[in-house]
């Protein structure tokens, strides 16, 4: 059986120009930087019994419908219905995998689901601007830690506003087939703003 | 900018949803005359005034029932089929 391989689905796209050197990064996430996080695995659990099973495995499982928490080990947890969450690690480790294997299946109805969001960071002060270009939805109105489903350059995306590196950023989840169009189309505006990509590993 | 109120999301821009059609009861098969079952598939009411609607919310996936004026093009009330209401 062959081994299987995770990758972002713009591995290529950022293999085919080098990361920008820290000193840039640093100089774009004065504007708006654009980091890929697609890797950070995830992990989807629903059912009628999904909201007490996790209840068992971390303390804090949002109550509210679209409301999100930290986890302890990092990471976070986003409530999308009444019976379904997204779960998201904080790092590259195994932890999610680990969970599902935990997962008690259909007795007491919990059930794994497959999430292979692409996955981006906007970062910076000028980030909810690079927003308000590509969105009809208006996130200055919109508490951080609130879930968001909306359409930002056309595409369908689920977006998380977070306060990252002391400004108003955003965490966004979307169709991994998209992800070149919507990469290339958001770093062309950051671009613009000043910013541009940055590497993960800068944002530390 | 048109608003659309989503029962699940709150007001939305128009361009986070499509148009699904207006709200028919579909006749059972077997139990009409074939000139009924052709009305029903062939034919549509345009007649002006406050006519129920399928939207679907695309970015979360949401189907729910708008009452629109289509004369006026307002929205009325939005709701999900069988559940909660929202003020449009």
């Amino acid at each position: 059986m062959p081994e299987t391989i995770r990758q972002s689905p713009l591995h290529d796209r950022l293999n085919s120009e080098p990361l920008p050197a820290a000193d840039l990064s640093a100089a774009r996430l004065g504007a708006v930087g654009i980091c890929d996080v697609s890797l950070l695995p995830k992990l989807g659990v629903k059912g009628t019994g999904a909201a007490g099973w996790l209840a068992e495995q971390w303390l804090k499982v949002p109550e509210e419908v679209y409301a999100s928490a930290p986890l302890e080990a990092g990471g976070l947890i986003v409530r999308l219905g009444a019976d379904e969450f997204l779960i998201e690690a904080g790092s590259l480790d195994e932890s999610l995998a680990a969970l599902r294997e935990r997962m008690p299946g259909d007795a007491l109805h919990v059930a794994p689901v497959a999430r292979e969001d692409a996955g981006l960071l906007l970062v910076g002060p000028r980030a909810t601007e690079m927003l308000l270009q590509t969105c009809g939805y208006e996130f200055a109105k919109s508490p951080d830690q609130r879930f968001v489903y909306t359409r930002i350059a056309g595409v369908s995306c689920g977006v998380l506003p977070q306060q990252i590196l002391g400004n108003r950023g955003y965490r966004i989840w979307f169709d991994p087939s998209y992800a070149l169009y919507l990469w290339e189309t958001l770093v062309e505006i950051a671009t613009e703003l000043g910013g541009g990509m940055v590497d993960a590993a800068g944002m530390q | 900018m048109k608003i659309i109120h989503c029962p699940i999301n709150g007001p939305r821009p128009l361009q986070e949803f499509h148009f699904g059609g207006q709200v028919r009861e579909m006749p059972v098969g077997s139990q009409v005359s074939d000139a009924e079952w052709a009305d029903y598939v062939f034919n549509r009411s345009g007649e002006p005034g406050i006519q129920r609607e399928w939207w679907y919310h695309t970015a979360s996936g949401t189907w729910f029932i708008a009452e629109r004026d289509c004369q006026s093009d307002e929205f009325i009330r939005t709701y999900l089929y069988g559940g909660r209401e929202s003020d449009a």
